[in-house]
């Protein structure tokens, strides 16, 4: 406040006074007027709230918004300061139709008349759908929203880490149902902030530790339900952009049911409460159990089969080897036959029936030409029934036949 | 039971039975066995001995499920940005 500026009761305000040298003595400072008339303005007009279409609207570099606010006849300034307006889903459009909820005052230092904003609602949910929709599309046109990003989860996990404040009762819910449907199922608390200015960053680091512990099969990020406001921290981008990125399947549910935010868009799977979150992540003992019944029935199944299908192919065996045992000894009799035929034809026997003997020596070996008789030499004659000793006189060839012979 | 049927992680050291049954493997070669004593190319042995190491797997997923305990913990990260887990204590209920 500057020296000029008087306590408010001394300034005779209101007092009427007539315009003439005696009174100009008494006249103020500039800033006196303007810090009187602030004063003046914040003690006599509450905080309201005021409506009307957002103009020049100018996001300052400091985090300060101005802008003015107007209907057809009037406009008046406004200045929504960093630490209110942080909570803004987002800037309003120009010719947006608002709320705000402010203290109209006078910036003493240019004198002019202001509203201090604390609060600015668009109609309806206007501002959180337009900065929802804003992201979306930014997240559609990055692929980030597509289909064929979400990942499957798991189908038995071991270990799953849970992203959520720690003494919410999302988290109760969660561990409610683990208990009962996955005994067995190892479970990483991470907390974080669920709302408020610092929730998105929170959120995102949170994310980051659980990611990096060695073994985690699936990421469950939760909170359970809340105002618009509340549950915005899930639609800031930082939060969204962690979970887009997050390298373990991760499953989303923010709020209730109706609630949808850009987290559970981009999630590898939205549910719509923190317990369907966790029955969706782990398989029920029941089915577990079934499943491991329907393999023991598959076993005994199996084995009987197998034992039957042997028991066919031998009593097939049994059927049909008789015949083919019989079909085999009737050929072989067939064959004994015909080689005995043949063997016969082929016998020397049936030549020396006729009357012809066959020369051998001693060792069996046939003597057929004369070169094989030596003058002198025993050897013995087959004849039909039986042998003959002779013994070799002389030999001639062909030639001298008649002068050789055995005796 | 052959040695990969069993995944020991160091952070069970301090559990009692610190081996654990890879239960999730277990089932899917329970499931495997199944199908090879439906097919064709096993002989009478072959699925005998199917059928038993079935039944041993059987009965270690069964204890496994009738006993597995999992724990609920906090990850906590120290001042030197080192993550630790500790048994996770419910807080006061805050509704």
């Amino acid at each position: 406040m500057s020296p000029d500026a008087l306590p408010p009761d001394q300034i005779e305000f209101f007092e009427p006074v007539r315009p003439d040298g005696r009174t100009a003595q008494r006249a103020i400072s500039v800033s006196a007027l303007n810090h009187a008339t602030q004063r003046l303005l914040e003690d006599r007009v509450p905080k309201l709230w005021i409506r009307g279409e957002v103009s020049n609207w100018n996001a300052h570099g400091s985090g300060h918004r101005y802008f003015r606010l107007r209907d057809d006849d009037a406009e008046v300034d406004c200045v929504m300061f960093s630490g209110d307006a942080w909570r803004l889903p987002t800037d309003p459009e120009d010719g947006m139709e608002v709320a705000v909820f402010g203290q109209p005052t006078l910036f003493a230092q240019r004198g002019r008349f202001q509203v201090i904003v604390r609060q600015l609602e668009a109609a309806g949910e206007g501002l959180w759908r337009l900065a929802f929709e804003k992201l979306r599309r930014t997240l559609a046109a990055e692929g980030l929203l597509d289909p064929a990003r979400k990942r499957p989860l798991p189908g038995f996990p071991r270990r799953v880490a849970v992203v959520t404040s720690r003494s919410g009762a999302a988290l109760r819910d969660v561990l409610t149902v683990f208990r009962r449907r996955a005994p067995w199922l190892d479970v990483v608390v991470c907390d974080c902030r669920v709302q408020g200015e610092a929730a998105a960053l929170d959120i995102r680091d949170a994310l980051s530790r659980a990611a990096r512990l060695p073994g985690i099969d699936a990421i469950i990020l939760t909170r359970g339900g809340g105002s618009v406001e509340d549950l915005w921290c899930f639609n800031d981008e930082i939060a969204v952009r962690a979970v887009a990125a997050c390298p373990i399947p991760i499953v989303c549910a923010i709020g209730h049911e109706v609630d949808v935010t850009l987290c559970e868009l981009v999630a590898d799977l939205r549910a719509q409460t923190p317990s369907v979150a966790a029955e969706l992540t782990t398989p029920d003992r029941d089915a577990v159990r079934a499943r491991i019944a329907g393999i023991s029935g598959g076993l005994a199944r199996g084995l009987r089969r197998r034992i039957e299908r042997g028991r066919a192919r031998l009593s097939t065996c049994e059927r049909i080897l008789p015949g083919l045992v019989r079909a085999r000894l009737e050929r072989a009799g067939a064959r004994v036959a015909t080689a005995a035929g043949r063997l016969h034809a082929l016998s020397p026997l049936a030549t020396l029936s006729r009357g012809y003997a066959v020369a051998v020596d001693d060792g069996g070996t046939v003597l057929s030409r004369v070169a094989q008789f030596e003058p002198g030499a025993p050897f013995r004659l087959r004849v039909r029934d039986g042998s003959v000793r002779a013994t070799t006189e002389s030999v001639s060839d062909d030639d001298r036949r008649g002068e050789g012979g055995a005796e | 039971m052959s040695d990969r049927d069993v995944r020991a992680r160091p952070e069970d050291e301090d559990r009692p039975g610190a081996a654990e049954l890879d239960f999730e493997a277990t089932l899917a070669e329970l499931e495997e066995i199944v199908s090879r004593l439906d097919g064709e190319d096993v002989d009478l042995d072959g699925a005998i001995a199917l059928f038993r190491k079935g039944l041993e797997r059987l009965e270690a997923a069964n204890a496994w499920l009738a006993e597995a305990e999992g724990r609920v913990e906090e990850l906590i990260e120290t001042s030197s940005g080192a993550l630790e887990t500790r048994p996770f204590e419910t807080p006061d209920e805050e509704g």
